[in-house]
């Protein structure tokens, strides 16, 4: 479960170090309030949750202090070897960037279906928002990051 | 997987209309190698979602984590130790105080003790006549208690 709370936290703090103190203090919280496990319907998404207003918190102190430059994507460097590193595709890239550029919610949405494979009801209990937005925001990113990615790609094709 | 089943797929999927399952499905076909050049693209999606589920916190985090959790309980009961020292510590010199208080101060006013007087059945009553036999006991008694207390604290040397 770390693991996932540790890319939905990275998602939106684009910062490892960062990530992983919410990680840590989440889990902390988790284990002092263990006697009240068995009255949560789902743990994974009350983690889920915990998390991502522990990191919008700290986006919007962030944004209380004057950064001069955007923070650039800071991940630890374990997270992928040497090798994959390398060959790590242009297009993968472009997704990426596509994916920081959306709405938050579409970004949150993308992670939680793509990578984590929730269902659209975790998906609307951990961001607090309808089934019906939930659709809509999947099916926009989706879209989005198609559209992104059709269009680059046949823009490489035509500089050859 | 048929090419006509994942082409059915590909469109529900746009549609926001496939699930989980259907997904998984989908993310099995892209991690194939026949996949036709049409499609390039969509494998390029898919294998970045598969690319990012593989990323994962540091090692250490889970230790950093753990030495927490366990170090805390530990630490709670210290300090419950410690205050239930001071309680027991403060009962115990609040009972002896009351026990000695009365002498000087029966009836209205105080008065002093006076040797030929007899005393009051409810004042303090001394174990031993003899002031010697008194001191043994009580240096016999705290003699005790330090060495016990040299015996507990040996294993913290």
């Amino acid at each position: 479960m770390k693991d996932k709370l540790y890319r939905l936290a990275l998602r939106l703090l684009l910062d490892g170090h960062d990530a992983e103190d919410v990680v840590q203090e989440v889990m902390i919280r988790l284990w002092s309030r263990r006697e009240e496990w068995g009255q949560w319907q789902n743990l994974e998404a009350y983690c889920m949750t915990a998390v991502k207003n522990s990191c919008l918190d700290r986006l919007r102190k962030r944004q209380l202090r004057p950064v001069g430059e955007e923070r650039a994507r800071d991940v630890n460097s374990h997270d992928k070897d040497p090798h994959e590193k390398m060959i790590a595709k242009e297009t993968f890239m472009q997704i990426r960037k596509c994916m920081d550029e959306l709405p938050q919610h579409q970004q949150l949405v993308i992670q939680l279906r793509e990578m984590e494979g929730f269902s659209y009801n975790e998906i609307a209990e951990v961001l607090g928002i309808s089934l019906d937005q939930v659709k809509v925001n999947l099916f926009r990113a989706r879209n989005a990051i198609k559209k992104s990615i059709i269009q680059t790609e046949s823009s490489w094709k035509e500089n050859r | 997987m048929e090419r006509e089943q994942v082409a059915r797929l590909l469109e529900k999927y746009w549609q926001v209309e496939t699930t989980v399952e259907e997904e998984k499905m989908l993310a099995e076909y892209f991690r194939g190698v026949d996949v036709p050049p049409e499609w390039e693209t969509y494998r390029d999606i898919f294998s970045f979602y598969e690319q990012e589920r593989e990323v994962k916190p540091g090692e250490e985090l889970e230790e950093r984590i753990m030495e927490r959790v366990r170090s805390r309980p530990r630490l709670r009961g210290a300090w419950w130790g410690a205050a239930a020292c001071i309680v027991l510590g403060l009962g115990l010199s609040l009972y002896q105080g009351e026990g000695g208080k009365p002498v000087a101060y029966q009836g209205d006013k105080p008065r002093a003790y006076q040797a030929d007087q007899p005393i009051a059945k409810n004042v303090y009553k001394d174990t031993y006549d003899d002031p010697q036999q008194a001191l043994a006991a009580v240096q016999k008694a705290l003699l005790v208690a330090s060495r016990n207390m040299n015996k507990g604290l040996q294993p913290l040397k």
